[in-house]
Formats: structure tokens, C-alpha cells, sequence
């Protein structure tokens, strides 16, 4: 919540069940985490999931990795 | 992976509940009042369910809504979606329909499973469980669960307006849930009340807990989640073990007198909000429990951190305790951020945070944590008791994480973050809560990092509601915050600028329709600029204090309220006002309440809305939907709402030609009048002081066209071979003769009394009589005397309002403009009558039955012995409560959420038990009987008599006996319906003709604009000179005076009882109003009082006489004999056998005396018959009768009997019959 965090720079990170989230870009991201490729400030960080995570749901639980019924 | 939970891969609720079911399948499953479930039951209902949805479509991943109350429904309806692989999506019952239809459409529900189909569009197909269970078939396979499958989704406030919907996966759904079974020692012999509403995500572990421990899902009474009274009653009903509140609630809780009697309950489980010890303490001076105090938000499943209260705490924040089962803590000082920082961000984080797990199943129970990870939070050096007050931003990581936001990736990255002390990959949540370490390693919750509050345990983002407010055309800036509201009680309040002065009161009904009721703020006030920082941020310290005492007046100065309003209020808005002055203990005419007063914002809370739909349905015997309740807040609106539910079946009017009944009073009335013949007993006056220059002949003209106008005024009554019935007179074709009577002052009640000298003739009409009575004063009384069959108290007020108009009307030498009456006093009567139907009365009478088998008689020290036959002859002295005594009394009720009737009529029940040294005492008292708004203008008897059964424990203190008879009352006045001569023919088949049956004892309290108004001294004493009359042993009028206390008039028969007994019963209420006034929590046994003058008890009459033995002639009996078969149907009945046992009716037997006068042409006297009730006593008294007839052995026709054979006992007048004019 510090005030300065809007300037700061993140990197979007995604973990292995296709989840997205922000990680500091000059920090590697922790284990099973892996950088998007995308860094920039919050705001574009965040713009840029909403453009590349259209499904929330967890690989595991998405039906293709079922079969469906 | 160290646990002692099971593996997660099979340990998942829904494949845990079939284990549960296959092994113990008759265990029961669901008990709730509207039924219950055996696990098998419940196995086969949803699998019905989930096969039917199936067949919709619904699988994995799918979305079903559910809007079904509590109850075996609910859970199979869960279960169900479960097995067809789908998630529940909670609907909340008190939203709009249009936020209903929002969240379904914002989760993207394929269906909604219901109860019944709404009357609104739902966003998707509505599908009754019914439907679902008819359709589906039980031996559908459940789909196997995974554990990152989504298991519900919950909808929580949204900063930025719109709300978020939670989705929760299986895994952290069962990670929760097993720890509480584990944690809380659940076994299958436990009983967990599920009470919270689905819509709260602890709802959950309430369901699952027991289910998946082989313990059954227990249901209370319905309002148990929103009432605190309900949830006590059903806490002590269902015996349950566990139970979970929120601190709001708990508090209330804690106050509520039927805890104590909650004697199973080991577990109290608070969440949702801060909990203090000092409550905490409150809880366990009432119940002998463990109190757990868990903490975590819904993107964490229900909770991640608890801890067990220690006793030893008496003051101060309880804590939120350690981390539970697998979950784990990260607590970051305030101003880092995690994966977010600057160079330092994650050193620092790493160094700083304090990093903490529990222990499965030990976890949160006495500090058994231990740190995990590379930076073990004791390693990384985090503060120790130095630092105690520094704060901390709470991440939550383990296996309750959710899934994120529905359909909202961004919201769900901002929130959702890596985690560097999980598992490869995992992710922690960001709670934005603020919390201390304890020197003991705990956490403390210390508030929001953001605005974010609670209220009642709703999590409220002010943004969510701000934005709604902005959204008014007419709001050009806003603020919310949640404040101390009257009472204490935490409340959301809002802050307006808006560009049309006078918009803020419109604002509270505006959101109302657009959001939940949790997020409706109780006040909103305007404010010219709202305060900023220097940031430019609302400065929510600067904004000044909501103001509660000033009522929004809408549309004031304008005159639009004083013109719409100028005939008054109306019924429902009456009802609505007396209402809401017992609910918020409002003074009833200072300051006035005018019908834009907002419930909220005068101090009422949502959970009291339960309590005012009961007093509102009371009072117009109307179902009011609690769900539309929650959506308004004015006079105006709840009165509109109440006049809506009246809608539905209105009072229709009898055929012209129909046979006209009598209503179930007018019965008793006239029974009462057969026994007892023309008796002066049952009589209703009604005094008019008008000004002496009126001329008689205005007066006998208003009472002319009162009596043209009123129906009842003109009925007479008679019976056929199809019992008893109504003729109405045409107008002008009654006689109405208004006496003149000179007099003197001195003489002026010995007018009255030769007026109230006689009873009626009901078989002609009009049963009335009227006199104006001069004194030479310059006021003259018009005194009409009705018999009580025409009318009850609240008539005579009509009547008199009424008389008083007309007069003035043709005094002025116009015409008195008087509207028609709404409805017909018999087709009023006809509508009661079809209101109470067979099912109906008996079960209400099976109640009084059970209630009232065996009730002991009232005698106090110093009775003389009875007579065999009730005298009415009686007298009575003065009641004093002063106003210092009954303020305080009446303010311990209004804490108790009772009224000021419960309250006295507990004082009075006291004060007889101490006299009489019985503490198990029935009391009668009059209920209105005007359940519909349309009655309340209508001249006719409705009043019943309701007997009031207290037994109250000696060792109880005065608040817990309030409480108690609250409860009586409360079951009681549910059952009003039935006849008070069916509940004395149902309870009491013999009559005694000595006392009046069920009770002896009358409470009354009038001027509470319900049974009367307040009378007045004048008349009191003409009446209390002119009409000695005593309706029972005992009788206790209270009213209200203007300075806060009570007066009254304690009527006595006298010839049970002398002055002194009566003076000193009335000394004792006072005494004792005085004691429990001071300190409510003295015992009702014990406490202290001077002793009274009583005289010496003697003992009671002897045993009545022996009736004769009867011979008598077989024809007479054989017809005698067929009629009594012929009217109870029992063919089979014998000559000795007990009318009145065999199911006789008073009513019935008049029907049979009819029968037997048209036989044999004698009339047999109700009285005589009921001496001895059975066909062959009866014939015999026909034979003696007759004027050839057979000797009997009774001997002549006059005298000849003992007198107890002869006279009968009227049984129990219709209620008090009102002394005020």
C-alpha cells in the first residue's frame, strides 16, 4: 500500500496450472514460477493479464484436462 | 506434507458424505422442523438431484444457483450439485431481485434451484427441488470430484461497486471443514445448528462438518439466524452442541434469558468479527462452553487462523490465534509488499515477515505452531514484545486459497500472489487485514489496511457502496463508513454531497433497491464538500457525525404529506407505528413519529426486522415477507407492504339472502345469556359527555342514524333446527327510544346504574338502549347501553367517536359525513369463521388441551367460601404503578425485545403466585381478534378470551420470568383463533357452576390502542359506582398515564373476597414493581416484600350436592336420546353418558334444548342441564316439567332442587368487558 508502488516495475509471472500473477521484476520469481516475458508498471502488468488470462480456472480443472463427462 | 488430516486426494465433502451414507444410511441426516432425512434419504434425494441437473446440462465446472430455504431441501439441493459435479452458487433471500438476478448473470449459473418459482426473473431457469427430485433418478453415479474443482462461489462486496464472486475449490473447502471435526471434536452424537445463512461462506463447515462425521445437520426455528430470541429457543428445541455467531449476534445473544436453558451446548464459535473477552465472559456466566474465535476471509475458505478462548482472559481484544490445520501465515510489516517491492521488497519482506504454520489438527490449540520454510519467522528476527504494536499485513497461503474472482483475471493477480514459502507454484492471498503478534506468538486482529469494514459480519467495501450512491442522478460525490450507531450497534453510515437539496432521505430507499440490505447504509447525510486529504482522498476522520435524531422529512414544506395525510393514518400505518414504539421503546407521543421516519436511522437494526414482521403479522394477521421487509425502512413503506399482503384474500361479501352466522364470540355470548337470562352481566356502555345546550331530539337523531348505519345495531338473533343465527332489521325498522333523565350531580350514577340495571332480549333487536342524562351542568351524558353480543371495547370507541360527529354535525344543522363502513360485520364474521377451519381449531385446541390439562384454581389466602353458584356481584379498588417503577420495568422489557403487556401482566402473575403461594397460574385475557386492517372500523364483537398459563420458577429472577411469559404469550396468542368456549368445552367438559372455567383471574391492558383507549377518571367513578359487577374472582385493568406510570382497577368478587384482600394485592404489585425496578435480577420467590393483612384462608365449599336418582318414562327418553345422537353423530351413545364428555358443545346443547322444547314444549334451563348433562337426567327433567307428567323424584316444579342443581355458572365472559367510555 506504499504510495510509491504504482511507479515501481513488476514482471507477470505465471505458475504451471496456467495462474498469472505480478512478481517485483527485478527479483526472480519463486519456485514453479516463471516470468510471462511482460514486465512494465502495475497498471500495465495488470492490463496485460487481462489481455492474455481469459480463464481462471486452474489447468487441472479445466475440462480438457478431465475429458469431458 | 506432515499431517494428521487425511490424504486429499479421496478425503474430498461429497465422496466423505456417500462413505458417511453407505455405512450408516438410516443415521439421521437432516432434522429440522419441516422435516427430516436419514443419510440414506438424504443419499437418494441427491442423487435425484444431481441426475436431473445433469440432464440440464450441469456438469464440472458449471455454475448452479440455489435460492431454497433452510431445511432437508437445502442440503440435498447442495449435495446434489455437488454430485453432478457443479458448484453452488448462494443467492442471498433479501436482495433485490434485480441483484439476484445480476449475480446470477455476473456467475454465469446455468440454473437456479429454488424452493418455488419467483415471481421475478431469476437471469435462469428456475427449477423447484421438487421438480428435481420428481425428474431425477436415485441411482444416478456421482461424478468423481478433484480437488481444484470449483465447490461454490460466493458473492462479497467489490471495492470499485461491483461485487466479486469467490469461487473455492473442493480442496480448501475439505481442508477447513476437517480441521473444525477434528478441531471442535465432532462426533455423529453432536448436533450443529445451521443457522448462518448460505450466502455467509461459514455456512459451510455448519453443513459439511456433521456430514462428513456421520452427525446430523440440525435446523432451528426459522428466523434462528437473524433473531436472537428465535436462536436461543431453537438452540434449547434442538438440543444442539455447536453453534456459530457472529460477535453482533452473540452479544445479543448473551442477553437473551432462554441461554441458560441451553444446557447441551459445549461449543460457541465466533466469527466474522473482532470477539472481546469481556463478551466472551457475558457467554460463559450464562453456559458452560469453549469459545473458539476463527479468523479468515472467503478467499481463504471460511478461515485460516483460530484460536481457543482462555477463560483467564477477562478484558481486550480475544485473539485470532494461530494458523489452522495446513493453512499458513505470512505477515508483512505495514508498507511492504510481497513480490512487490522496491530493491529491498522481498529481502526486506523476507527478513521481516513473520512466517507461520500450523499443525494439522493441533493447530490453534495452544500455540502448537511451529515456522516452516527457509525463513522461519523466529529466525528472521520479526519483533518480539518490544514490538507488539507494530502492525502487519496478513497473507494467507495453504490449501484454503481460493481459486480467485470469477471471471475477473485482474483482480484475481492483484490479490492472488506467489508464495515463496509454499509449494512450487502456489500462490497466498492478500487479506488487506491488519493484525499484532502477540508475545505469544499469536495474532490480534487490528484492522483493515483499506477501508473495507464489517458490519453484523457482512463484509462491506464502502466503494461498492459509494459508487451505488454516485450513481444517483442527483449525488455528486459520496462517502461510507461504518460508525457506532444508537444502541451501540455498529452501523454503515453515508456522507452525500448531492445538487438537489432534500435528496440524502431518499437515498436509503434508493439503494434498497439496488443492493443487499447489509450494504445499505442506516443514514445518510449531506454534507456541502466531503473532507480530503491532502492526497485528495476522502478524509473519512473529518466527516462529521451522522445525525440520527433528526428523521428525514421528505417532502416537508411542501404540504404534500399534511394534504395526503389529512384523514389520518391508516390502519397499517397504525399498526406499523405501534410497532415500531414496542421494537425501539419509543415514547408514544413525544416526539411524534411521522410516517417518513426512518426504521434505521431512529436506532432499529436489521436484526430486529424478524421481530417486527412477527409484531406486524400479530397485529394484522398477515404473513409479512421478511425479504420485502428488508427492502424498506419508512412508515409509509411498511404500511404499503403490510396493506399488500392484506391484498390476497379479502373479505368478500355474503349473498344476499344467506344465512347469517354468528361469530364464534357472539356464541359464547349468547350461551352465556341462555344460562343466565337477561343478566346485567354482559353489557357494554358507552358514555358521551356533549355540551348541555344540545337538544335532545339532535342527540336521538344521531343515535338514529348510528344505529341505521351499523348492522349490528339492528341484529337480533335466533335459533332453528340448524342452530343459532342472525336476523338484521332494515333501517327504521328498530326502535330506538332515547330516554330523558333530570337529574342531580349526586344523582347522576344512580342513572347510570338503572341503565345498567338489566340485561337484553337478544331475540329482538335493537339490543340497545339510550339515555341522556342532565344534571344541570353544562355537559349532559349520552349513555348507550349495548349488550356485549353487539360489540367489544374498540367498538365502543367507535361508537362513540362516531356519536360525538354526528352530534356536532347536526348540532351545526348539517348532515355528519361519516364513510361507510369498509366491511360488513357479517361478512366479517362469515370470513373469520372460514379462517378457522377444522384443521385449524384442532390444532390449536389439541394445544390448549395439552397446554391447559390440569390447571390448578386460583385461591388466595383469606377466600370465603365459594358458593355454589358464582355471584357477579363485585367491587374494586385502585392499582398505582408510579412512573419511576414501571419506566425501568418497561425499559428491561424493551432490552428483552418484549412489550409493556408481557412486562405487567409478568408483575401480576408474580404478585398472585406470592399471594396465593401457587406458582402455577392460568390467567385469562381479552385479544382483539382484529387481524386485518378492515376490521378495525367495523362495530361487532370480535374479542376473545386467551387463557395464559404461567409457571413460572420461583428461583427465576424477574427478567427471566419476562422472558418466560413472553415465550407463553407468544404460543398462546399463536393459537387466539380457537373459541374460548371450545377451549373451555375441550379442556374442561364438566362445568363447575362456581367459578368461571380455566381461570380466574382476568389482565387486561388497555390504551394501547389495541383493546381500548385510556379512560377517563369520570367515568371510571360513575361506572365504578353504577355497576358493581365482577367478571371473575379477579380482575387487573391497567392503562398508561400521561406521566409514565400505570393506574388501574383491581375488580373482585365480593363474595369471595373482602376489600382488604383486594387493597392488599394491589400494594404487593406495587411493592414488587418497586423491588424488580431496582434490580431486575432478584429472585421472583424471595425477594422481600412487607406482609399483607390476608385474612385467614378458609377452606373451600363442600362437595355439591348428589343429584337425584332418576326413573323416567322410556318414550320421552328415547326421543330425548335420538336427538342427543342425532347432534353429536354418535349413534352408540347411551342415556347415562356425559353429553358435554361425549364431545357436547355449549352451543350444542342449546340446539339440543331447542329440540327439546319443539318436541315437548317445555323449556329446559341451560343451567339445569348442564347440572347433570346426560339424556337421561334430561328427560327426566322434562317429565317433570310437563305438566301431566310422571312423578320424579325431583319433586315440584319451583324450588324444589338444592340451588347448586338449579343454577348454573356462566362460564367465562367474552374478556373484560370494557368500563371505559
Amino acid at each position: 500500500m506504499s504510495e510509491s508502488a504504482a511507479d515501481r516495475t513488476y514482471q507477470v509471472v505465471v505458475n504451471d496450472e496456467e495462474q498469472f500473477s505480478l512478481w517485483d521484476a527485478r527479483r526472480e520469481p519463486p519456485a514453479g514460477w516463471r516470468p510471462s516475458g511482460f514486465s512494465g508498471g502495475r497498471e500495465q502488468c495488470l492490463e496485460h493479464i487481462a489481455g492474455v488470462w481469459k480463464d481462471i480456472r486452474p489447468c487441472s480443472a479445466r475440462p480438457s484436462a478431465d475429458g469431458r463427462r | 506434507m506432515d499431517t494428521l488430516l487425511p490424504p486429499l486426494g479421496p478425503a474430498l465433502l461429497p465422496g466423505l458424505f456417500l462413505a458417511r451414507a453407505a455405512a450408516h444410511p438410516d443415521a439421521p441426516a437432516v432434522l429440522a422442523p419441516s422435516g427430516a432425512l436419514s443419510y440414506g434419504e438424504l443419499e437418494d434425494s441427491a442423487r435425484r438431484i444431481a441426475g436431473a441437473l445433469g440432464g440440464m446440462g450441469a456438469g464440472r465446472e458449471s455454475v448452479v444457483a440455489l435460492l431454497v430455504p433452510p431445511g432437508p431441501d437445502l442440503v440435498a439441493a447442495l449435495l446434489g450439485i455437488w454430485l453432478a459435479g457443479a458448484c453452488y452458487l448462494p443467492l442471498d433471500p433479501f436482495a433485490p431481485p434485480a441483484r439476484q438476478r445480476e449475480t446470477v448473470l455476473a456467475a454465469g449459473a446455468r440454473a437456479v434451484v429454488v424452493d418455488e418459482v419467483p415471481g421475478h426473473d431469476l437471469g435462469a431457469p428456475a427449477h423447484p427441488v421438487a421438480e428435481l427430485l420428481a425428474v431425477g433418478d436415485p441411482r444416478t453415479p456421482a461424478l468423481p470430484t478433484g480437488e481444484r474443482q470449483a465447490a461454490y462461489v460466493i458473492f462479497t462486496s467489490g471495492s470499485t461497486g461491483t461485487p466479486k464472486g469467490v469461487v473455492v475449490e473442493h480442496a480448501g473447502i475439505a481442508h477447513r471443514v476437517l480441521w473444525g471435526v477434528e478441531a471442535l471434536g465432532l462426533t455423529p452424537r453432536d448436533r450443529v445448528l445451521q443457522k448462518t445463512p448460505l450466502t455467509f461462506d461459514a455456512a459451510g463447515w455448519e453443513l459439511f462438518g456433521p456430514l462428513v462425521c456421520g452427525a446430523p445437520v440440525v435446523y432451528g426455528r426459522p428466523g434462528a439466524g437473524r433473531d436472537p430470541a428465535e436462536l436461543a429457543a431453537s438452540l434449547r428445541e434442538q438440543r444442539a452442541t455447536v453453534v456459530q455467531v457472529v460477535p453482533t449476534m452473540l452479544r445479543l445473544l448473551a442477553a437473551e434469558p432462554e441461554l441458560s436453558a441451553c444446557t447441551e451446548l459445549r461449543t460457541v464459535c465466533s466469527a466474522g468479527e473482532p470477539l472481546g473477552a469481556e463478551l466472551c465472559r457475558r457467554v460463559l456466566d450464562r453456559v458452560d462452553v469453549e469459545i473458539w474465535n476463527t479468523y479468515g476471509p472467503t478467499e481463504c475458505s471460511i478461515d485460516a487462523l483460530a484460536h481457543r478462548y482462555d477463560p483467564a482472559q477477562t478484558a481486550g481484544p480475544v485473539p485470532i490465534g494461530r494458523p489452522l490445520g495446513r493453512s499458513r501465515v505470512v505477515a508483512v510489516p505495514v508498507g511492504s509488499e510481497v513480490g512487490g517491492e522496491g530493491d529491498a521488497a522481498c529481502d526486506s519482506g523476507a527478513a521481516e515477515a513473520a512466517r507461520d504454520a500450523g499443525h494439522a489438527g493441533a493447530a490453534g490449540d495452544t500455540g502448537a505452531t511451529r515456522p516452516t520454510g527457509a525463513l522461519s519467522g523466529d529466525a528472521a528476527g520479526f519483533p518480539g514484545p518490544a514490538g507488539a504494536d507494530r502492525l502487519y499485513e496478513l497473507y494467507l497461503g495453504g490449501p484454503g486459497v481460493a481459486r480467485g474472482y470469477h471471471g475477473d483475471p485482474v483482480r484475481t493477480a492483484e490479490r492472488f500472489v506467489p508464495d515463496p514459502e509454499g509449494p512450487p507454484g502456489a500462490r497466498m492471498f492478500r487479506t488487506g487485514d491488519l493484525v499484532r503478534r502477540r508475545p505469544d506468538g499469536g495474532y490480534e486482529f487490528a484492522g483493515r489496511a483499506d477501508q473495507q469494514v464489517k458490519v453484523n459480519g457482512v463484509r462491506v467495501e464502502p466503494g461498492e457502496v459509494e459508487a451505488a450512491l454516485e450513481a444517483h442522478p442527483a449525488v455528486v460525490a459520496a462517502a461510507v463508513r461504518a460508525v457506532e450507531g444508537p444502541g451501540g450497534i455498529r452501523r454503515l453510515a453515508a456522507w452525500a454531497v448531492v445538487s438537489a437539496p432534500g435528496t440524502a432521505a431518499a437515498l436509503p430507499a434508493y439503494l434498497r433497491d439496488r443492493l443487499p440490505p447489509a450494504l445499505v447504509p442506516a443514514v445518510v447525510t449531506e454534507v456541502a464538500a466531503l473532507p480530503r486529504t491532502s492526497s485528495g482522498k476522502t478524509d473519512h476522520r473529518r466527516l462529521p457525525a451522522p445525525d440520527w435524531s433528526g428523521a428525514p422529512r421528505a417532502g416537508a414544506g411542501t404540504g404534500e404529506n399534511a394534504s395526503e395525510d389529512a384523514g389520518g393514518p391508516t390502519a397499517e400505518q397504525r399498526m406499523v407505528l405501534d410497532a415500531w414504539r414496542t421494537l425501539l421503546g419509543l415514547p408514544a407521543a413525544d416526539p411524534p413519529l411521522t410516517l417518513d421516519d426512518d426504521f434505521f436511522r431512529l436506532g432499529g437494526h436489521s436484526l430486529q426486522l424478524t421481530r417486527l414482521a412477527a409484531l406486524l403479522g400479530q397485529a394484522s394477521g398477515r404473513d409479512v415477507p421478511l425479504a420485502e421487509l428488508h427492502r424498506t425502512a419508512t412508515v409509509r413503506e411498511q404500511a404499503e407492504l403490510l396493506a399488500r399482503a392484506g391484498k390476497a384474500a379479502p373479505v368478500a361479501a355474503l349473498a344476499e339472502g344467506a344465512r347469517l352466522p354468528l361469530s364464534h364470540a357472539q356464541e359464547r355470548f349468547w350461551v352465556l345469556d341462555r344460562m343466565n337470562p337477561r343478566s346485567r352481566e354482559y353489557l357494554l356502555p358507552i358514555l358521551v359527555w356533549l355540551p348541555a345546550e344540545v337538544p335532545a331530539a339532535v342527540v336521538e337523531d344521531a343515535v338514529e342514524r348510528t344505529v341505521a348505519r351499523h348492522e349490528v345495531l339492528r341484529t337480533r338473533y335466533a335459533m332453528d333446527g340448524e342452530g343459532l343465527f342472525a336476523v338484521v332489521e332494515p333501517p327504521g325498522h328498530v326502535p330506538v327510544v332515547l330516554r330523558r333523565v333530570d337529574t342531580s350531580p349526586e344523582q347522576v350514577a344512580d342513572a347510570v346504574a338503572e341503565q345498567l340495571g338489566s340485561g337484553f332480549d337478544l331475540a329482538a333487536a335493537p339490543l340497545l338502549r339510550a339515555a341522556l342524562i342532565r344534571d344541570g351542568g353544562a355537559e349532559q351524558l349520552l349513555l348507550v347501553v349495548c349488550h356485549h353480543i353487539v360489540g367489544d371495547g374498540w367498538s365502543s370507541h367507535l361508537l362513540e367517536r362516531e356519536l360525538r360527529a354526528s352530534v356536532a354535525a347536526l348540532a351545526d344543522g348539517g348532515v355528519p359525513d361519516l364513510p361507510a363502513p369498509a366491511v360488513r360485520y357479517t361478512d366479517a364474521v362469515a370470513w373469520q369463521r372460514a379462517e378457522l377451519t377444522a384443521d385449524v381449531l384442532a390444532d390449536q385446541l389439541a394445544y390448549w388441551r395439552k397446554t391447559l390439562a390440569d390447571a390448578p384454581e386460583l385461591e388466595l389466602p383469606g377466600m370465603r367460601p365459594r358458593p355454589a353458584v358464582r355471584g357477579i356481584e363485585g367491587d374494586a379498588v385502585v392499582v398505582d404503578l408510579p412512573a419511576a417503577s414501571a419506566e425501568a420495568l418497561l425499559a428491561l422489557g424493551r432490552r428483552a425485545g418484549t412489550t409493556p403487556y408481557v412486562v405487567l401482566l409478568t408483575l401480576w402473575a408474580v404478585a398472585l403466585a406470592r399471594t396465593s403461594g401457587a406458582w402455577d397460574l392460568t390467567v385469562g385475557t381479552p385479544h382483539a381478534g382484529r387481524t386485518r386492517p378492515e376490521l378495525h372500523d367495523v362495530v361487532g364483537l370480535f374479542l376473545n378470551t386467551v387463557v395464559l398459563r404461567t409457571q413460572l420458577a420461583p428461583d427465576a429472577t424477574f427478567a427471566e420470568a419476562v422472558a418466560a411469559v413472553d415465550g407463553v404469550c407468544r404460543e398462546a396468542f399463536a393459537r387466539h383463533a380457537a373459541p374460548f368456549e371450545a377451549v373451555a368445552d375441550a379442556v374442561l367438559p364438566a362445568r363447575d357452576p362456581s367459578r368461571t372455567p380455566l381461570f380466574q383471574n382476568l389482565f387486561a391492558l388497555v390504551g394501547d390502542g389495541m383493546i381500548g383507549q385510556v379512560p377517563r377518571e369520570r367515568d371510571l367513578g360513575i361506572l365504578g359506582r353504577a355497576w358493581k359487577v365482577a367478571r371473575t374472582d379477579l380482575a387487573l385493568t391497567l392503562w398508561p398515564r400521561p406521566d409514565g406510570g400505570y393506574g388501574g382497577a383491581l375488580e373482585f368478587s365480593t363474595e369471595l373476597y373482602g376489600t382488604a384482600v383486594a387493597a392488599d394485592l394491589a400494594t404487593r404489585l406495587r411493592d414488587l414493581a418497586a423491588r424488580f425496578a431496582a434490580d431486575p435480577r432478584l429472585p421472583i420467590g424471595s425477594v422481600t416484600l412487607p406482609t399483607t393483612a390476608a385474612e385467614a384462608a378458609e377452606s373451600a365449599a363442600g362437595t355439591a350436592a348428589e343429584g337425584p336418582d332418576v326413573e323416567v318414562d322410556d318414550g320421552r327418553l328415547e326421543t330425548v336420546l335420538g336427538l342427543v345422537r342425532e347432534l353429536l353423530e354418535q349413534p352408540a351413545l347411551g342415556p347415562g353418558d356425559d353429553f358435554m364428555a361425549a364431545g357436547g358443545t355449549s352451543l350444542l346443547a342449546a340446539r339440543l334444548l331447542w329440540g327439546v322444547q319443539n318436541a315437548f314444549g317445555v323449556e329446559v334451563s341451560m343451567r339445569a342441564f348442564f347440572d347433570r348433562p346426560t339424556a337421561a337426567d334430561l328427560a327426566a327433567r322434562v317429565g317433570d316439567l310437563l305438566p301431566a307428567g310422571p312423578p320424579g323424584t325431583g319433586g315440584e316444579e319451583d324450588g324444589r332442587e338444592p340451588v347448586a342443581a338449579l343454577v348454573d355458572s356462566p362460564a367465562a365472559p367474552g374478556g373484560p368487558t370494557e368500563r371505559d367510555a
